[in-house]
C-alpha cells in the first residue's frame, strides 16, 4: 500500500552544479550534434552565455541531484518494478547554462488510484532555484503504478 | 520547417530520428542519471515481463525537445510537456512533428507527437519562443 500520509510533503531540497561535460554527454546521447552543447567557445561564438542545458535535460538534473529519490519511493511502499512515467513537464523560465548550481525542491502533490484501484498515480511538483535564490524552472511528473 | 507569410500561419516541425541503438540506450542511461536496467539488460527487461530492452521514455521526450530547439534555438523552448504512450524499442525510428496552434506575446505553442510508423510514443504540447521573432 502506498503511504497517502505523505501527500503534500516535500523533501529536503537538493542542489547540484550543472556541468558541461554532463551536457556535452546528454547531446551526444540525445544525438543533438549543435557544436553549442559540446564547447564552450562555440556557445560563446554563437552568441550564448555559455553551454546552454537542453530543455529535458532539468529533469535529469533533477533526478541526479536527488540520489535518494528511488529509496524514498520505496519507503512510501512504491513499487519499482510497477512504475511507469505516465506524463512529464518542464518549465524553464530563464536560459539555464552550465556552471550554474540549481536547488530542487520536491513535493508529494497527490496519489490517487483509477481504474477501479488497478492504477495509483503519483504526482510530484518540483521547483528549481538558482544560486540567488531566484526561480528557474518547475518540472511536473506524474508516475503510474500498476496494482 | 515550412511557412507561408500569413499572420495566421500554421507552421509544421519536423524531425526524424535515426534507428534506436543500443549504445544509444546505454550513452543515454549514463548521461540521463536513469540507470534502470531495463534500458540495457536484456536479462533485467525479460525479468521485468518485457521481450527486450526498451528505451527510456524521456529519450523520446528529448528527440522533440531537439525538434523544438532547432526551430527556436538552445535558449528558445520555455515548456514542454508530454504524456507517454506506446513503449519505444531497440531499432525504432521515432519521427518528431509539431504542429504552431497560437501565438502571442512573441511565444508560440506547439501541438507534439512522436511516433514510430504508426504507433504514438508520445503526445504533448510546448511553449516556445515564436520562430522568427
Amino acid at each position: 500500500m502506498i503511504d497517502r500520509t505523505q501527500i503534500g510533503k516535500a523533501r529536503e531540497p537538493v542542489s547540484i552544479r550543472l556541468e558541461a561535460s554532463m551536457i556535452r554527454l546528454f547531446a551526444q546521447a540525445i544525438g543533438e550534434t549543435n557544436e553549442v552543447y559540446s564547447s564552450d567557445e562555440a556557445a560563446r561564438a554563437a552568441g550564448l552565455q555559455g553551454v546552454p542545458m537542453p530543455p529535458t535535460f532539468l529533469f535529469c538534473l533533477g533526478s541526479m541531484a536527488d540520489p535518494n529519490a528511488v529509496a524514498h519511493m520505496q519507503s512510501i511502499g512504491v513499487r519499482l518494478d510497477r512504475i511507469l512515467h505516465g506524463e512529464q513537464e518542464v518549465r524553464i523560465e530563464r536560459p539555464i547554462f552550465a556552471g550554474e548550481r540549481l536547488t530542487f525542491t520536491n513535493r508529494l502533490v497527490d496519489i490517487h488510484d483509477k481504474s477501479e484501484g488497478k492504477l495509483t498515480f503519483i504526482l510530484q511538483e518540483t521547483s528549481v532555484d538558482d544560486e540567488s535564490g531566484q526561480h528557474v524552472g518547475a518540472l511536473v511528473s506524474t508516475f503510474v503504478v500498476r496494482n | 520547417m515550412s511557412h507561408n507569410d500569413d499572420a495566421q500561419d500554421v507552421i509544421s516541425l519536423a524531425l526524424t530520428i535515426a534507428p534506436i541503438t543500443r549504445t544509444q540506450l546505454a550513452l543515454y542511461c549514463g548521461a540521463s542519471g536513469d540507470h534502470n536496467p531495463i534500458h540495457v539488460d536484456p536479462d533485467a527487461a525479460r525479468a521485468a515481463g518485457l521481450p527486450d530492452v526498451i528505451a527510456h521514455g524521456m529519450l523520446s521526450m528529448a528527440f522533440l525537445g531537439r525538434m523544438l530547439t532547432d526551430a527556436a534555438g538552445p535558449t528558445g523552448v520555455r515548456r514542454i510537456a508530454v504524456r507517454f504512450g506506446a513503449m519505444t524499442n531497440v531499432g525504432d525510428a521515432v519521427s518528431c512533428t509539431g504542429q504552431i496552434t497560437g501565438a502571442a506575446g512573441g511565444e508560440a505553442t506547439v501541438a507534439l507527437r512522436a511516433a514510430v510508423g504508426d504507433r504514438t510514443a508520445l503526445t504533448g504540447s510546448a511553449t516556445i519562443i515564436q520562430p522568427g521573432a
